[in-house]
C-alpha cells in the first residue's frame, strides 16, 4: 500500500503562483499604444492586482470585461491576456480542466501577437505547464514548461520573476517524477533567486515545496522545518489564499508519527475548507489511517467523502486509488456485492485511463460472481429440499455450503485483485523505465550537440578572430604597442584556454563513432583522474565497422555502469573488457564494491533501462552479484548473425 | 613555397589568409571548402604544403588524407585543427601527414610548422608534443587482466568439460561460450586449450580447489 501513499503525497504539492508576470504589465504601453486598448489594459492590470489579492472572482469579472472589449477591436495580445487571466482564475478556484480550456482557447491568439510580445509564447507554455502538472499528467507538463524556458531563451527575454516561476515549476515537476535530487537543485535555485527578489510569496512555496521533497525523503525533521517556514511567510503576508496554507496542514498532518498527532493538523486543513481537492486528499488519509488500524467502519465513512469530491472535480488519477481501498474496506466488511462494485469500477476506470486490455478480467469476473450466485442458488434450492424433510440437518447443509460458496468468491477475488496490483506494478515500472530512457536518450544528444558545437562553432570562430586580429596589427605599424592591443590578445587567449577547458571532458563524445575504444579509454581517463577509482580498460578487436547505434548504446552502458559504481558499490577497482570477435560484441564490467540485491535498491532502475536498451538491439545482459565480493555485467550483442 | 588550404570553415580561411599575406616566402595559391574542390584544383595549381582541417562536413580529413597520399606523396600535409586527441593524431599520421597544429595556437607556431614540414621534416605543436610521441599501450607487456566470467570458463576449462558442458552449466550459448575460448587463447598468447590451461597454472591465475 506504500505507492497508493506516495502517489498522493505527489498530486497534491503543486501550489499556484500569485506571480504577476512583470513584463507583460511593462511591456504593454510600447506594444498596444497603437489602438484605443487603454482601458482594456487596465481592465487586465485590475484582473490581474485582483489575482494577487486573491479575489478571483472579482478578477474573472475584470477579465472579461476587457475580454468582451479586446474582441471587437481583434487585439489579439489583449484577448490573449485576459483568456489567460482568467484561465488563471479558474485554477486559483480549482477546476483545472476549465483552466486548461481557456489555455488552449488563448492559444492561437497568443500565436497571432507574438510578433509583438515577446513573453507571451512562454506565458502560455508555463501556464500549460502548469495546469497539467496540478492535473496529474507530469509528461505534457514537462514538455510545456521545457517550451516555455525555450521560448524564453529564444526570444532572450530577461525577466526574473518569470525565471523564478519556471525554476519553481520544473523543480515541481521533477518532484512529481520522485526525481528528488533535481527537485531539490532546482529549488535550492528558485530559492536563491526569490530572496534576491525578495519575493515573499513565492519564497513560501518554494520553501513549501522543499518540505515536501524532505517529507518524501522521510526527513521530518527538515520537512517540519521549511513547512513550518513556509506557514510563517504566508501568516506574515497575511495570504486570503486557502489552498496553498491548508496543504501545509495537510503536509504536516502526514509527517506525524500517530494518528492522533496527526489528526489537529487535519482538522485545520479541513476547517479550511472541505471540499477541495486537499480536502479529498485528507479524508482519504485519514480514512488509510482508519483502515490501517482496523476500523474498517471509519474508515468507509472517510473513504466515501474522497471518493464524493474526487467524483465531483473528476480526479480520475484520484478515484483511481480511492477504488480499490474502497473494495478491500467492503471485502474486510464482508459486503461483498459492494466490494464487486468497487473493483470493476477500478478495473473499468483503469482500462479507459491505461487502455489496455482489462476487460477479459471484468468478464472473468463477472463470469465467476455469476457462476457463484447460481451456485448459492443451486445451493437454496437444495437446501429447502431439504429442509422439507430434515429442517434442521439442511440448515446447517445450506449454511456449509453457502460459506464454501462465499469463500470460493472471495478467494477468486482476492487473487484478482492480487494479480492486478501485480500489473498495475509491472506498468509503473516500464513507464518509469521508458521515462528513463527517454530522459537519457534527450540528455545524449543534447551533449553530443554541445560537444560537436562548441568545437566545430566557437572553436573557429575564435580561431579566426585571433587570426584576423593578428593580421590587424600587422596593416598598422605600432598597434601591437598600444596597450590594449595586448590586453585584446591576451583575453582571446584566455577564452581559447578556457574553451579547452570546457570541452575537455565532451572529447568522448566526439569519440564515440569514430573510435569506440578511445572514446571509452577516454571517459575512463577522465574518471581515473577525478575519482580515486582504477580501472583497467582492455579492448580486442576491431570495432571500425561497427554501426553507431551500437557504439552509442556500449558506451552509454559503460558511462552509466561506471556511474552506478560510484554512486552505489563502494569499489576501489573496475575491469572493463570491450571485444569484438566473430561477430559477437561483448562488454564486460567487473568491480570489487559491495554488490547488491538488483530488486531492493534504485539501482535496478538504472539496470533496467541498460537491459532495455541492449535488449532493443537483440542482445543480452547478465548480471552477477555477490555480497562483498562484487558485481560483474556481462553485455553481449551480436553484430552478424550465425549462419544456420 | 606554394600553399593550399582546405577547411569548411570560410572564416578561418579568410583569418589564415590575412595573417600569411605577410610573409613573403608564402604564397597562398588556392582555397577550398571540400575535398572534392581540393582535388579538382590540384590538378590546375599542385602545391608544396596542404593546410588541413579534420573536422569537416562532408568528408572528414583523414580520408582526404588518405586520397592524397596516393594522389600527391609529395605534397606535404599539415594538419590544422581544434582535435587534440591521441585517436585523431595517431589515424591522421597513419595516413602520412608530416605535421600537426591546432587552430587556437599562436602564429609562430603555425609558420614554424608550414616551413618545417616544407622542408620534409616533421612538426608537432608543442602543446600536444607529449600526446603525440605517447606510445600505444602495449597490453604485452603486462599480463591482462582476467575478467570473472573468463575465469570461471578457465577453471571448467580446466575440469576437462568441453564448451557444450559449459555453457550447459553456466546457462549460456556454446556460441558465447567458444568466444570466450577463443578469446582466451589470444589473450593469454596460446596455441591450444591445453596450453592454456598449463599457462594458467603458472601464472596462478586459477586455484586448483575443486
Amino acid at each position: 500500500m506504500k505507492e497508493t501513499y506516495s502517489c498522493w503525497c505527489c498530486f497534491f504539492w503543486i501550489l499556484f503562483f500569485a506571480v504577476v508576470p512583470a513584463t507583460s504589465a511593462q511591456e504593454k504601453p510600447q506594444a498596444w499604444a497603437t489602438s484605443d486598448t487603454d482601458s482594456v489594459t487596465g481592465l487586465i492590470k485590475e484582473a490581474m492586482a485582483l489575482r494577487a489579492a486573491a479575489d478571483p472572482g472579482q478578477a474573472m469579472h475584470s477579465a472579461h470585461k476587457a475580454l468582451q472589449l479586446a474582441i471587437p477591436q481583434e487585439d489579439n495580445g489583449s484577448m490573449a491576456e485576459a483568456m489567460i487571466v482568467i484561465a488563471l482564475c479558474y485554477k486559483d478556484m480549482g477546476d483545472y480542466l476549465k483552466s486548461k480550456q481557456l489555455l488552449y482557447l488563448a492559444w492561437p491568439h497568443c500565436v497571432k501577437a507574438a510578433s509583438s510580445s515577446k513573453h507571451i509564447m512562454a506565458y502560455l507554455y508555463s501556464q500549460l505547464g502548469s495546469i497539467y502538472g496540478l492535473l496529474g499528467d507530469n509528461d505534457s507538463s514537462i514538455y510545456f514548461l521545457h517550451e516555455a524556458l525555450g521560448s524564453l531563451q529564444h526570444n532572450r527575454v530577461q525577466d526574473s520573476f518569470f525565471k523564478l516561476e519556471l525554476l519553481c515549476n520544473i523543480g515541481t515537476s521533477w518532484l512529481q517524477n520522485g526525481e528528488l535530487d533535481k527537485a531539490l537543485y532546482y529549488h535550492r535555485k528558485a530559492e536563491v533567486l526569490a530572496k534576491k527578489l525578495r519575493d515573499t510569496l513565492t519564497l513560501a512555496i518554494v520553501y513549501s515545496n522543499i518540505g515536501t521533497v524532505y517529507r518524501n525523503q522521510q526527513d521530518s525533521v527538515r520537512a517540519m522545518h521549511y513547512l513550518e517556514a513556509s506557514l510563517k511567510l504566508y501568516q506574515l503576508k497575511r495570504t486570503k489564499k486557502v489552498y496553498p496554507v491548508q496543504f501545509l496542514y495537510y503536509s504536516m498532518g502526514t509527517i506525524q508519527p500517530t494518528l492522533a498527532q496527526a489528526i489537529p493538523y487535519y482538522n485545520k486543513a479541513l476547517a479550511m475548507d472541505s471540499h477541495s481537492v486537499n480536502a479529498a486528499a485528507v479524508y482519504e488519509l485519514i480514512g488509510k489511517a482508519y483502515f490501517d488500524a482496523g476500523d474498517y467502519a471509519k474508515a468507509e465513512g472517510y473513504y466515501k467523502k474522497s471518493e464524493e469530491l474526487s467524483e465531483r472535480k473528476r480526479l480520475e488519477g484520484h478515484l483511481l486509488h480511492i477504488y480499490p481501498m474502497l473494495a478491500a474496506i467492503y471485502e474486510k466488511l464482508k459486503r461483498y456485492p459492494q466490494a464487486y462494485q468497487y473493483q470493476s469500477q477500478f478495473v473499468a476506470l483503469n482500462d479507459s485511463l491505461r487502455t489496455l486490455e482489462k476487460n477479459k478480467m471484468i468478464n472473468q469476473l463477472d463470469v465467476k460472481y455469476k457462476v457463484a450466485e447460481k451456485d448459492r442458488t443451486l445451493a437454496e434450492n437444495k437446501a429447502r429440499l431439504y429442509r422439507q424433510q430434515q429442517w434442521l440437518i439442511a440448515f446447517t447443509g445450506g449454511i456449509l455450503l453457502l460459506a464454501s460458496v462465499l469463500l470460493g468468491i472471495y478467494r477468486g477475488h482476492h487473487y484478482k485483485q492480487k494479480e492486478q496490483k501485480v500489473r498495475m506494478q509491472n506498468m509503473e515500472q516500464q513507464e518509469k523505465i521508458g521515462k528513463l530512457q527517454a530522459k537519457m536518450q534527450g540528455e545524449e544528444e543534447e551533449r553530443s550537440r554541445i560537444a560537436r558545437e562548441l568545437h566545430d562553432g566557437i572553436n573557429v570562430l575564435l580561431s579566426a578572430t585571433k587570426m584576423n586580429y593578428a593580421s590587424l596589427g600587422k596593416e598598422y605599424k605600432g598597434l601591437p604597442e598600444a596597450p590594449s592591443y595586448g590586453v585584446v590578445m591576451g583575453l582571446l587567449n584566455e577564452m581559447g584556454l578556457e574553451l579547452r577547458t570546457i570541452t575537455y571532458k565532451l572529447v568522448p563524445e566526439l569519440l564515440i563513432q569514430q573510435s569506440l575504444p578511445d572514446a571509452v579509454e577516454t571517459f575512463c581517463d577522465l574518471i581515473r583522474k577525478s575519482k580515486e577509482l582504477y580501472i583497467e580498460f582492455q579492448s580486442w578487436g576491431s570495432f571500425s565497422s561497427l554501426p553507431a547505434e551500437y557504439c552509442f548504446a556500449v558506451y552509454r552502458v559503460v558511462q552509466e555502469l561506471v556511474h552506478n559504481i560510484i554512486k552505489h558499490a563502494n569499489a576501489t577497482s573496475v575491469l572493463i573488457q570491450l571485444r569484438h570477435q566473430d561477430g559477437i560484441l561483448s562488454l564486460t564490467v567487473d568491480d570489487n564494491g559491495d554488490g547488491f540485491n538488483e530488486k531492493d535498491t534504485g539501482i535496478g532502475l538504472g539496470l533496467q533501462s541498460i537491459r532495455s536498451r541492449v535488449e532493443s538491439l537483440g542482445g543480452q545482459v547478465i548480471i552477477s552479484s555477490t555480497a562483498a565480493e562484487g558485481t560483474s555485467v556481462e553485455v553481449e550483442l551480436q553484430t552478424i548473425r550465425p549462419v544456420v | 613555397m606554394k600553399i593550399v588550404i582546405l577547411d569548411d570553415h570560410p572564416l578561418l580561411i579568410k583569418g589564415l589568409q590575412a595573417m600569411l599575406s605577410h610573409y613573403t616566402d608564402i604564397n597562398i595559391v588556392g582555397t577550398y571548402l571540400s575535398g572534392r574542390t581540393l582535388l579538382e584544383g590540384l590538378k590546375e595549381q599542385p602545391a608544396d604544403v596542404l593546410l588541413l582541417d579534420i573536422q569537416m562536413q562532408d568528408q572528414m580529413g583523414d580520408e582526404v588524407a588518405a586520397i592524397l597520399q596516393r594522389l600527391y606523396p609529395e605534397m606535404m600535409i599539415l594538419v590544422l585543427t581544434n582535435l587534440e586527441h591521441q585517436y585523431y593524431i595517431r589515424t591522421m599520421i597513419q595516413h602520412g601527414v608530416r605535421g600537426y597544429v591546432l587552430k587556437s595556437s599562436d602564429e609562430s607556431i603555425l609558420l614554424e610548422g608550414i616551413r618545417t614540414v616544407a622542408r620534409g621534416d616533421i612538426y608537432f605543436d608543442p602543446s600536444i608534443r607529449k600526446e603525440a610521441l605517447k606510445e600505444q599501450k602495449n597490453s604485452k607487456d603486462q599480463f591482462p587482466s582476467l575478467t570473472r566470467r573468463e575465469k570461471e570458463i578457465l577453471h571448467l576449462l580446466t575440469l576437462d568439460y568441453s564448451s557444450k558442458d559449459i555453457a550447459e552449466k553456466l546457462f549460456l550459448s556454446p556460441r558465447t561460450i567458444e568466444n570466450h575460448r577463443m578469446h582466451l587463447l589470444q589473450k593469454m598468447d596460446v596455441k591450444n586449450s591445453a596450453s592454456l590451461i598449463k599457462k594458467a597454472i603458472e601464472l596462478g591465475l586459477i586455484n586448483m580447489k575443486p
